[in-house]
């Protein structure tokens, strides 16, 4: 069973629509990344699934079911969302643990403690961090935390919106290499969009590029690491992004 | 001991909730005295407090004792604020009336704070028609002057601290109503927000739980230093005779009542309106201190 | 090497902080001549903050101390504010992060380049200062320099916004252009069109560029020259080519931590602070 699936869908923003026609079947436990550049519409998608995009017709499924139009409880415990600003995706004047107990308490669950208590160990945060505040962490200990909130619910489905876009390049390593664990661990489906490709090549199965709307090349991470896109703009994105390997990294090897 | 106390609360890493929460006020409170101003608010706004509370203990006298031999006595020893025209000790009248004063303004941020938040709030998050509606509502009453507003509530009602208190909420919610709602508007599509939605967080729960929490620091800014105002609204309700009425030691109708011994017997009437004065001065400086420690442009750079 | 552009010596940079001040910048030295120096580096490390040093234009609290920082011959530590104004722009120029910010929303294009211009160049006429406009417009690859003149920035994408932003500092013909991050807020495609642009520009106009970023990619592409900083610290100094040979682990660290279009490793190796912070 696939676990999105999505059929002849276009979004709009109340006026023209920036995404047309997009279908894609993303299979269970695979991780998939939608690639391009601002105005692309590839976080627009995302935000369509997560149910943060209302204005859309054509079908999203996930897991097999078609979503509705709102974010609801039941999708909640299948599919959860990792944003891309981790100063902005925290609240400020609650601790972590308030936050991470935040979606037992929606869903009534139990063992609140214990939970929040083996998410962190999870994500890799020392229990020193439980009851801090926001401001008192690092943008990368604070995408840790916001991955451990997704992670709570148990979800099998996860949306990373440029997870990592806003760190620097160590923490983005770390962040990088807990997503890799977690989905071996969790046996998790990731749908990943992203400017950066050398992200994808780690990361990601395969990779769908976006431009104006539209998907114009849906490829494997094979084709990715060679380089042999199909499409001009593909290509061209490729050759922008520093081709087969970035000069700072040739130099290592 | 005391610096156990303190490394607990400053402890970076706490573990309990409760810590957190205490530790985060300690260091408010700590960054609150640091303000000198702000410190002085709070040492006027304290004493009025322990004022009304011990009232009884502090005044010399009976507020409503009536002594005709010794009118108009100006202060001495005996009476340090003088006596007024029935010979009733000023001092003990202006002390049992910082409880009328404290009630007022305990019970108008009672009434008007939460009012406030909930109508800005669920306007701001909810947005359309919803929104429409409710600042319609409060444009309709922030657009009438509030004292009159407040006189002819009065004035319909009849007189009395009570109405005083009804007349004066019923004016002061609406810019509450505003402020929350700019500031729901500025967070409401932040992604902390997405998050919670995500996770299938009904309405209520949203706006009272993580919404709410973000507009208090502001509303109690503003709230702080609206209360020298309120004060004064109260006063001047009370000067004109719609609000405490005699024989109630309250400031303003005090002062109304100095009013015809001004000239020959000035104290009557001035010392209720320096306790007013210094009072309201007291709620500005608690006010302008809150701010410069609460407002969240400051926050997080501890 | 003939007479260096510039000179730093030991600058330091403090921010006061609740247990006294606290050093951001700790002692940085370099020099610079009319080449392309990259400085890199994490959020935090201080490259930022250099870069505004140089310019005097770090806002208190901040105190900036600097053993020696000559422009050109000139002492920048002891140079008035009203000699250092005109240095600013007029021989040192600096493009910032986010065109959105740096250009005013009220003035057309157009009119804020030709303002740039006037205030080091008042003898021009009008007309002239308008045909420079465009000349430079046209110069920063914008197609159709009168239309774009008369837009306002909002009606510019960002990276037009950039080109704009780059033709407004190099029209009075600067010697230093201080590029911080100059291409972050742009997608990838536009970012080495804009790279690109500022570097034909500069090797035209046998300027000095210091390019402060965090990209050890962009930088090692651009620049003649880099410096790596942690921490307030530069810890590795070396030719762009070279830095294969990076030493300090720091360097070898972020290298290793970027992973790679055609990536094999199954985990990323993680920096560990440990071994030069001793924290």
């Amino acid at each position: 069973m696939s676990a999105i699936a999505l059929v002849n869908l276009t979004i709009g923003y109340g006026g023209d629509p920036v995404v047309h026609d997009l279908t894609l079947d993303v299979a269970g436990g695979e991780s998939f990344a939608l690639v391009g550049e601002s105005g692309s519409g590839k976080s627009t998608v995302l935000k369509a699934i997560a149910g943060l995009a209302p204005d859309w017709h054509g079908t999203i499924e996930v897991l097999g079911t078609a979503r509705g139009r709102r974010p609801d409880r039941a999708f909640a415990q299948h599919c959860q969302m990792v944003f891309q600003d981790p100063y902005g995706s925290l609240h400020p004047r609650k601790t972590i643990d308030d936050t991470l107990s935040e979606p037992l308490a929606i869903h009534g669950l139990s063992n609140r403690a214990e939970r929040v208590v083996d998410m962190l160990r999870a994500v890799g945060l020392d229990q020193r961090f439980r009851f801090r505040f926001p401001h008192q962490l690092s943008g990368g200990q604070r995408q840790r935390v916001a991955i451990a909130r997704a992670l709570m619910l148990e979800p099998r489905v996860l949306l990373l919106d440029e997870p990592t876009s806003a760190l620097d390049v160590s923490v983005q390593a770390e962040i990088l290499n807990l997503l890799k664990r977690l989905r071996t661990e969790q046996k998790l489906t990731y749908l990943l969009v992203t400017h950066n490709l050398h992200v994808v090549a780690f990361l990601c199965d395969r990779l769908a590029v976006m431009r104006h709307g539209r998907m114009v090349e849906l490829a494997s991470v094979e084709t990715l690491k060679s380089g042999q896109f199909q499409h001009p703009y593909a290509r061209e994105l490729y050759a922008a992004s520093g081709g087969p390997s970035t000069e700072a990294a040739s130099a290592l090897r | 001991m005391f610096s156990a106390t303190r490394d607990w609360l400053t402890d970076t890493a706490p573990r309990s909730r409760a810590q957190a929460n205490l530790g985060r006020a300690y260091a408010l409170t700590g960054a609150l005295l640091r303000n000198p101003l702000a410190a002085v608010g709070l040492l006027i706004v304290a004493t009025l407090t322990l004022t009304a509370i011990f009232a009884p203990l502090i005044a010399p006298h009976e507020p409503n004792a009536q002594d005709l031999a010794n009118r108009l006595m100006p202060p001495s020893g005996a009476h340090w604020m003088g006596t007024d025209e029935l010979g009733r000790d000023i001092f003990s009248r202006v002390v049992y009336g910082a409880r009328i004063t404290l009630m007022i303004v305990v019970l108008v941020a009672v009434i008007t704070a939460p009012v406030g938040l909930i109508v800005g709030a669920v306007s701001g998050y909810f947005g359309g028609w919803v929104d429409k509606v409710l600042m319609g509502i409060t444009d309709v009453f922030l657009s009438m002057p509030k004292l009159i507003l407040a006189l002819a509530f009065v004035a319909a009602i009849g007189p009395g601290i009570e109405n005083a208190v009804i007349a004066i909420a019923i004016t002061a919610w609406p810019p509450y109503a505003r402020i929350a709602r700019a500031e729901v508007l500025t967070f409401r599509n932040s992604e902390f927000i997405a998050a919670v939605q995500l996770q299938g967080a009904s309405a209520a729960r949203i706006v009272l739980r993580h919404v709410l929490p973000l507009c208090t620091s502001s509303m109690i800014i503003r709230v702080t230093l609206d209360m020298a105002g309120i004060i004064l609204i109260a006063a001047g309700l009370g000067f004109l005779g719609l609000g405490a009425q005699p024989p109630l030691p309250e400031w303003g109708a005090m002062i109304s009542r100095g009013r015809s011994f001004i000239l020959d017997q000035w104290w009557v009437a001035t010392m209720p309106g320096f306790a007013i004065i210094i009072v309201s001065l007291g709620f500005c400086f608690l006010g302008d201190g809150l701010r410069d420690v609460l407002d969240p442009k400051h926050e997080g750079r501890s | 090497m003939s007479m260096p552009l510039l000179e730093v010596e030991d600058l330091r940079v403090a921010f006061p902080g609740r247990d006294g001040p606290v050093e951001v910048v700790r002692g940085a030295s370099f020099s610079l001549g009319r080449e392309r120096l990259g400085i890199v580096g994490e959020s935090g490390s201080g490259k930022s903050l250099t870069g505004r040093s140089i310019l005097r234009l770090l806002r208190p609290p901040g105190k900036v101390s600097v053993g020696r920082m000559q422009f050109d011959g000139q002492d920048l530590t002891t140079l008035s504010e009203r000699r250092m104004r005109a240095l600013r722009g007029a021989r040192i120029s600096m493009v910032m992060q986010d065109p959105k910010f740096s250009l005013n929303p009220v003035m057309t294009v157009g009119d804020q380049i030709a303002e740039a211009l006037t205030l080091h160049d008042r003898g021009s006429t009008r007309r002239q200062r308008r045909q420079h406009v465009i000349e430079m417009l046209d110069k920063v690859r914008i197609n159709d320099p009168d239309r774009v003149a008369a837009l306002y920035p909002h009606e510019v994408s960002g990276g037009m916004g950039q080109r704009v932003m780059i033709a407004m500092m190099l029209i009075p013909e600067p010697d230093l252009l201080i590029a911080d991050e100059p291409t972050s807020a742009l997608d990838v495609s536009v970012q080495a069109s804009v790279m690109d642009l500022i570097d034909t520009l500069i090797r035209e106009n046998g300027m000095g560029l210091i390019l402060i970023s965090h990209d050890l990619g962009l930088v090692s592409r651009y620049c003649d020259r880099i410096l790596v900083m942690n921490a307030g610290k530069v810890v590795e100094e070396c030719a762009a080519g070279a830095l294969d040979q990076a030493v300090h682990p720091y360097t070898r660290g972020l290298l290793a931590a970027v992973p790679q279009m055609n990536e094999t490793r199954p985990f990323l190796p993680v920096l560990d602070r440990t071994a030069w912070e001793g924290t």
